[in-house]
């Protein structure tokens, strides 16, 4: 985490499903700002403008929450309001 | 679990046992996906959501990188305690998938069986409807009466 609580997350395409993590980028975005984009192999998130008291935790849980959203879209399951 | 420098490749070990690389609060291990497919991987890091937070990497292309954090606050043994957790689960769930696996045809049977097929009457209520309808074709309406205990008959006698 920067000075300025921003971070670039990357997140394997072969491992993480895009719209598990847009939907993840939804859910947080009254923490902070959250930039879903492709790069390549890559799926890239920008994150910006986050309270450095939950800073870490927030990254730590958006990171979460794209996994469980992408384990459930693998198993055909449709997330619950709330996600993870 | 063998502990290794960082940044060591995998497979430079030599050995079966799973590699793990020890952080701050995180424990990082490689997993082959030839021997842990990735849907065991998924199986056993949606059981560990709940304990700690997993980043999943690719540095290679058969390896996937697991990344656990812990929640609360572990020292080495807890990490080296919640990576072989992992292990353990992720043995668990490939077992599951390969049972999975071998016995669905026999699910599929079973499922078509009791989904697909006409439900069967009970032996009693079977063999009652055949009784009734043997006595229906014998007699319609049910009011045959033997000719002995007839009202026509006793009358008759008594006129002689």
């Amino acid at each position: 985490m920067s000075s300025d609580n921003s971070e670039s997350l990357r997140f394997s395409r072969s491992l993480y499903r895009q719209d598990a993590i847009e939907q993840a980028a939804a859910a947080f975005a009254a923490c902070g700002s959250f930039d879903v984009r492709s790069d390549g192999e890559d799926i890239v998130v920008e994150i910006a403008n986050l309270h450095p008291k939950i800073a870490e935790k927030v990254v730590d849980e958006f990171r979460n929450h794209a996994l469980y959203g992408t384990i459930l879209a693998d198993r055909g399951v449709t997330p619950a309001a709330g996600g993870s | 679990m063998e502990n290794v420098p960082e940044g060591e490749a995998p497979e430079a070990s030599g050995q079966v046992e799973l590699s793990y690389e020890l952080g701050e609060r995180r424990v990082t291990f490689n997993i082959d996906e030839d021997l842990y497919a990735r849907d065991a991987i998924y199986g056993a890091a949606y059981l560990f959501v709940d304990r700690a937070w997993i980043f999943l990497d690719r540095p290679s292309d058969r390896y996937v990188s697991v990344q656990l954090r812990s929640k609360s606050e572990a020292d080495e043994a807890a990490l080296t305690a919640l990576a072989g957790e992992f292990a353990n689960e992720l043995l668990n769930q490939v077992l599951r998938t390969r049972i999975g696996a071998s016995t669905a045809r026999i699910r599929e049977y079973y499922f078509a069986k009791a989904f697909f097929t006409e439900p069967d009457r009970s032996g009693i209520d079977a063999l009652l409807a055949e009784l009734d309808a043997e006595e229906m074709e014998e007699d319609p309406l049910e009011i045959e009466v033997p000719w002995e205990t007839a009202p026509a008959a006793g009358a008759a006698e008594g006129t002689e």
